[in-house]
């Protein structure tokens, strides 16, 4: 869909609107999102389009993806979270992820940064080195 | 094989610590050559981007959301969803004289199957081009062996000398002549063990060619014994519009590593018509905005920041420099429109090919009224400047007077013998293509010129003359030519030796 | 007798004596001045003519003398000339034979070195595919057997290895 620059400019106006101190209100949006739907213009499509982007990685920003092997004990796993915390702000919210192919290890993804200490990492690190 | 072992071994453990934090972004759309990649937060501008496969990006692009990336490489291999990272290096190519003999593309990779290249210097890509306090004046002659250009459009070492024309002018032919030219000098010195002659290495960049063009280029190198001294860096026609567009730069960085290091380069840009074409096609698919004749709005900085790297650089700052041979090309002559315009004013001077010229069998079809050096005789040898000063005054007041006898009235003695001479003088010029004339050579024709002794050639036999006259200094008189070469300028004494040998000449010439 | 009587026998008489003097004397003033003189003129040129044709004959000689001495000297100064083209292009032959060979010695070169390089070149590829194999071999083994060996203490120690890179 073609989003053209009003669109886009309404879009980012909107999603300012749902900030309130520097987070996303998950309420605001809800109503901003059947606002727009009943207001049925015709470029109602491409604004949500684009505002549903916009909170799309707003969201994936604020989220830390932790993908494992196996269970990660309960005091690291505070660990992490204090880190992020720290790193990213209060408003980090956490997902624990099973993921076999790392072998070993944790790898934490928030928004495009990534921490990967896993085995799997290094391995390919190597093989890229020949 | 024991080397080999040690060094698996020395990979292996060094794998041990981890990568620090990277940053990545998924791509969302991709085509033409171009990937828009969400995330890569901590994207720098012309940073480069690794796509996985071995394919790299160029990052042109930052907007709020999202990021644009230029591919350059195999981009069909990828597809939406796919994960990029950040590498935190700026664009760079291998650089230093590993790199002579040899065919490579914009990233440095060997075209010409001879093996990889071994470098572990690696210059940017995009560099600033050196300050004002850092340049020298000109003063060092590059001899192109095109008399017509030695001798009236003189160029310099760190000089920017654009060469334009329509079509099938010559261009090329005359980068071509000059990498001979300096090759013969190179080896020249070699031999003798010349240590105060200093080399100049040339390199050749091809934007957009038909690749047949390129090797025939190759091929005419290798002949000629020139391909040890010359790099060429290649982006041909079917090469997408970004390795098009930053292969001039690759060139540039390769010429400023000899600038940096006490040599002396020569870089030309074949061609830049169609360098503005890919940047152009570049913009568009980045939906920058277009301007007039729908390139971008900074087209002239995309050839200033490209020229501007070429200079010579004072003793302290590295005691090398880069000259440039950008070649446009224009159409039917207009060299009024928008690209031509803009390179002709960042350039040290033009030598300009007229398609008439060339049909009536004057070639290098150089239009000496049209052409100009900025550097001019401070980068000529004195010897040259001795018997070619008046030249271009004398070609001018031929041209003049050139009108007046197509109507066949009669003429004055005087007018006569100048409108002779200048018949005479456009004759010497004419040259065969890839034979080029060493100065001292040079010098001794247009000295012989210039004081009449081709006077009573009748004008169809003035270039058979002249290549006689060529074979006999070359062949009989090796020591005035190596004396005119060593002492750069001509002595009474000189000179009274070219009278006997002239007159010699002409006694026996019939 | 006398005198006039001598005179007489020899018939010689002073009237008729004096009209034949003056008479001769008449004929050869006539004579001097039509033939005599104008003879003696023709004669005078003639004897001039021939001294001059005798000066001019010396002259011609001393000119034959001279433009033979000439012609000597051009034949030994051609000679010389020619002896020196001569051996203008023996050397200039020489040079140019010297100049072949070396073109042929450096392209004879030439072949070997690119014969070298390119083994060299065909080694070098040889290892480096063979680093190549070999590292994905260490790679693929590892990937299979690390899992199972790896410890609970081992995953918590990478664990925490990353929670620390992550707070620092």
């Amino acid at each position: 869909m073609k989003i053209n620059k009003r669109a886009k400019r309404e879009a980012e106006q909107l999603f300012r609107l749902c900030l309130v101190n520097r987070g996303l209100d998950e309420n605001r949006v809800r109503h901003v999102v059947q606002r727009v739907v009943a207001a049925d213009r015709r470029d109602s499509p491409a604004i949500l389009s684009h505002f549903w982007r916009l909170v799309k990685l707003d969201v994936a920003r604020h989220t830390a993806t932790i993908e494992s092997v196996t269970v990660v004990p309960a005091d690291v796993q505070a660990a992490i979270e204090a880190g992020l915390m720290r790193r990213y702000g209060p408003r980090v919210t956490t997902i624990f992820a099973y993921r076999p192919a790392l072998i070993a290890g944790v790898r934490i993804q928030v928004g495009s940064d990534v921490y990967d200490g896993s085995v799997q990492a290094r391995l390919t690190a190597l093989q890229k080195s020949f | 094989m024991g080397n080999l072992l040690m060094e698996i071994e020395a990979q292996i453990a060094g794998a041990r610590t981890a990568a620090a934090r990277q940053n990545v972004g998924s791509i969302r759309e991709l085509g033409d050559g171009v990937a828009k990649i969400e995330g890569l937060t901590d994207a720098m501008l012309n940073e480069m981007i690794d796509m996985g496969d071995g394919v790299t990006g160029l990052v042109l692009n930052l907007e709020e959301t999202e990021v644009g990336v230029i591919i350059l490489g195999d981009y069909t291999q990828l597809k939406e969803g796919d994960e990029a990272r950040t590498t935190g290096k700026l664009l760079q190519v291998p650089v230093g004289k590993s790199l002579l003999g040899r065919v490579v593309n914009v990233l440095g990779q060997p075209l010409d199957g001879k093996g990889p290249i071994k470098s572990d210097i690696t210059y940017p890509v995009e560099k600033i081009a050196p300050g004002i306090m850092r340049r020298r004046s000109v003063d060092q002659p590059v001899q192109t062996g095109i008399m017509a250009i030695d001798a009236m459009i003189p160029i310099g070492r760190g000089q920017r000398e654009l060469i334009i024309g329509d079509r099938a002018t010559g261009k090329t032919a005359i980068c071509i002549d000059t990498i001979i030219s300096q090759a013969e000098l190179n080896k020249a010195a070699e031999v003798a063990g010349d240590s105060s002659y200093r080399p100049l290495y040339c390199i050749y960049v091809a934007i957009g060619q038909k690749q047949s063009s390129v090797a025939r280029v190759i091929a005419v190198l290798e002949e000629a014994g020139a391909m040890p001294y010359t790099i060429i860096v290649s982006s041909a026609a079917s090469d997408s519009a970004a390795n098009q567009y930053l292969v001039p730069f690759a060139g540039a960085a390769m010429g400023e590593w000899f600038m940096d290091n006490g040599m002396d380069a020569l870089i030309v840009y074949d061609d830049l018509s169609k360098h503005a074409v890919a940047y152009r096609q570049v913009s568009l698919v980045l939906k920058r905005p277009s301007g007039r004749e729908a390139y971008p709005g900074d087209v002239f900085y995309l050839h200033s920041r490209l020229l501007e790297r070429a200079a010579r650089v004072g003793e302290k700052y590295g005691n090398g420099s880069l000259t440039a041979l950008p070649i446009i090309e224009t159409q039917a002559g207009d060299v009024s429109a928008y690209v031509p315009t803009n390179v002709i004013s960042i350039t040290d001077g033009q030598i300009y090919l007229e398609t008439d010229l060339f049909y009536q069998g004057v070639r290098p079809a150089i239009s000496v009224g049209l052409s100009v050096s900025r550097v001019g005789s401070a980068a000529q040898l004195k010897a040259m400047k001795q018997v070619a000063g008046q030249l271009k005054g004398e070609l001018a007041q031929f041209r003049e007077l050139a009108a007046f006898a197509q109507f066949g009235s009669d003429l004055d003695a005087k007018t006569q013998a100048q409108i002779d001479r200048g018949k005479r003088i456009m004759e010497i010029f004419k040259q065969t293509q890839y034979h080029p004339i060493p100065v001292e050579v040079q010098v001794a024709v247009i000295w012989a010129v210039q004081n009449g002794y081709v006077d009573r050639v009748p004008v169809p036999r003035v270039r058979a003359f002249q290549s006689t006259f060529m074979d006999f200094l070359a062949t009989r008189h090796v020591e005035l030519l190596a004396t005119i070469k060593r002492e750069h300028t001509l002595s009474d004494a000189l000179k009274a030796e070219l009278k006997t040998v002239a007159d010699a000449f002409t006694q026996t010439w019939t | 007798m006398r005198p006039e009587g001598i005179l007489a026998t020899f018939g010689v008489d002073w009237s008729h004596l004096l009209a034949q003097v003056i008479s001769f004397g008449i004929v050869c003033v006539i004579l001097y001045r039509f033939a005599y003189r104008p003879v003696l003129v023709m004669l005078e040129a003639r004897r001039q003519q021939i001294a001059l044709g005798l000066a001019n004959a010396e002259q011609i000689t001393a000119e034959l003398a001279r433009t033979e001495a000439q012609r000597q000297e051009v034949m030994v100064q051609a000679n010389a000339q020619a002896n020196t083209l001569i051996d203008q292009a023996r050397a200039a032959a020489a040079r140019v034979r010297e100049q072949q060979t070396q073109k042929a010695i450096a392209a004879a070169e030439q072949i070997t070195i690119s014969a070298r390089e390119a083994a060299a070149r065909d080694h070098d590829r040889m290892l480096a595919e063979l680093k190549r194999e070999v590292g994905r071999l260490v790679v693929e083994a590892t990937a299979a057997v690390t899992g199972k060996i790896l410890t609970s203490e081992d995953q918590r120690r990478l664990a925490e290895e990353t929670a620390r890179r992550v707070a620092a």
